[in-house]
């Protein structure tokens, strides 16, 4: 149903019907199963490459690997400044190396990831960095080697601003997936394209709308509650 | 414990020099010099004070003791063992035997009153059963006076538990120094008194000698055996508190010493005063 032929509450009403959510579902199952999948791996990279920016830096706590820090630093950039269309294209060589072939969910799981890593390990450093000094310092004079305060105190101390960067990563996780529709990989973005766009159904257009707004605050939302409950427990809101 | 004539801490000809680089915005690149070789004796298991004005070294000096700030020259032996030339790892160990309380208390607030204790605990290198570390967390506990508070976090305690906190946990390992960077300054009179209490208990129940760093006169009158004081980097006076009290040669000991006395002899309440 297109808006250019009938009024928006027909197009409204005739977007919850079974016949659009009949095409819906697999889409959605397709987002979730790509959207799921890149979040593990974004989830562990992430972390580690986080936790490397942060403890090889000049002032950090092993200064002495700073060249690590310089070469890391520099690849987080270049993959930063790619933006997800082009990255993609970049990783489709890749992606059939690895996967066998250059289009569908799994093809497009590899070039998400390496999208997301870059932007989820910068937020991960700068929380790292934020954390209070003589807290380090405390652990330091306790005796506490490297990996003991990475992992005892830096990590756990600065857990709920950690779950709220994940959510933002996991945020742009669900649209760089709607955009990778456009690629061969399915999901929800490319319904939208070939339906809403391509083909002016406006209604399957709508659908995707709710499906993305309904996947977007009910990962903020679970993010927060979970930040939340964890600060209340500590007594730190 | 009575504090015995036996050198414990000997430091000497202490240097450290900080870059000043405000190139960036304008500036000049300089250094500024913070320890301009410091020397002191302090012995066993007493309470030494450091007093001295804002930026006079004093927080530098307490942090050359275990390295959390390289001295650029300058020894510091405690215990005959030369601290300054220790590698990463021995340090490591070293630092387990000094204690350190810091003005800002620096607890972790991820972790419970006992999972704090029992952090310092798990750095000690000993195999410990779960109920020997248990038993130690709790006597530490005890000794503190935090037995009801050992499941409560950080965040749900008042300044003088927080610092109580902090001495269980610098104390878990019996350390023989305890370093005290301005412990109490952000502590009300009262709790700070009760705090120096109990640091004068432990200092004498276990032969610690603590180094106290304070800008408080009142603290090192009430819990020091023997004061330093430090200006511009340097030490200028040195002796018992009573000494230095009745008989200040620095500046800044007689400044401190004035700003005392003015303070008894302005009272309000002795003059009649304005009232409030």
């Amino acid at each position: 149903m297109s808006l250019f032929k009938n009024s928006f509450w027909t197009v409204f009403l005739h977007s919850f019907s079974k016949e659009i959510w009949d095409k819906m579902w697999p889409a959605i199952g397709s987002t979730f199963y790509m959207v799921s999948i890149s979040a593990i791996f974004v989830l562990i990279f992430g972390t580690i490459i986080g936790i490397i920016l942060a403890a090889t830096r000049k002032t950090g706590l092993v200064p002495s690997l700073f060249p690590a820090n310089v070469v890391l630093s520099g690849t987080v950039n270049i993959l930063r400044s790619l933006p997800e269309m082009i990255m993609i294209i970049v990783m489709l060589p890749l992606a059939r190396l690895i996967t066998g072939q250059s289009y569908g969910s799994n093809a497009c799981i590899i070039a998400l990831v390496a999208s997301c890593v870059p932007m989820f390990s910068r937020l991960v450093e700068s929380i790292l960095l934020g954390i209070d000094k003589g807290k380090i310092e405390a652990a330091k004079a306790m005796g506490s080697g490297n990996f003991k305060i990475l992992f005892e105190v830096m990590v756990p101390e600065t857990f709920p601003a950690l779950i709220r960067a994940y959510s933002v990563a996991l945020i742009a996780l669900i649209s760089m997936t709607a955009l990778a529709g456009n690629f061969g990989a399915g999901g929800i973005g490319d319904l939208a394209v070939r339906y809403g766009f391509s083909r002016f159904q406006h209604d399957i257009l709508f659908a995707t709308i709710y499906a993305l707004v309904i996947m977007v605050m009910g990962v903020q939302f679970i993010a927060d509650l979970f930040a939340r409950v964890i600060s209340k427990k500590w007594h730190i809101i | 414990m009575i504090p015995t004539k036996e050198i414990q801490i000997r430091i000497r000809n202490l240097h450290k020099t900080f870059p000043l680089d405000k190139r960036l915005l304008g500036g000049y690149r300089g250094q500024l010099e913070v320890l301009k070789g410091v020397d002191l004796d302090i012995r066993r298991g007493e309470i030494f004070g450091v007093v001295g004005f804002s930026g006079a070294g004093k927080s530098t000096l307490v942090r050359c003791i275990n390295r959390l700030e390289e001295p650029d020259r300058g020894t510091v032996h405690i215990d005959g063992v030369d601290i300054t030339s220790l590698s990463k790892k021995n340090l490591n160990a070293e630092r387990r035997k000094i204690g350190m309380i810091f003005q800002t208390f620096n607890l972790f607030e991820s972790k419970t009153v006992y999972g704090n204790v029992a952090y310092a605990l798990s750095l000690s290198g000993e195999k410990l059963s779960g109920e020997e570390k248990d038993r130690r967390v709790t006597e530490m506990l005890e000794l503190v006076g935090l037995t009801d508070k050992r499941f409560a976090y950080p965040g749900e305690l008042s300044g003088g538990q927080k610092q109580r906190v902090g001495i269980a946990r610098a104390l878990i390992n019996h350390p023989q120094v305890l370093l005290s960077d301005e412990a109490t300054s952000a502590l009300d009179p009262q709790t700070t008194l009760s705090v120096l209490d109990l640091l004068k208990s432990i200092s004498e129940k276990l032969g610690l000698t603590i180094i106290l760093i304070t800008h408080e006169l009142e603290v090192i009158r009430y819990a020091c055996d023997r004061m330093a004081i430090l200006e511009e980097g340097e030490i200028r006076e040195q002796g018992s508190v009573r000494d230095v009290f009745l008989n200040p040669n620095s500046v800044t000991g007689k400044i401190f010493l004035k700003v005392n006395a003015n303070f008894q002899k302005n009272s309000w309440f002795e003059e009649g005063g304005d009232g409030i």
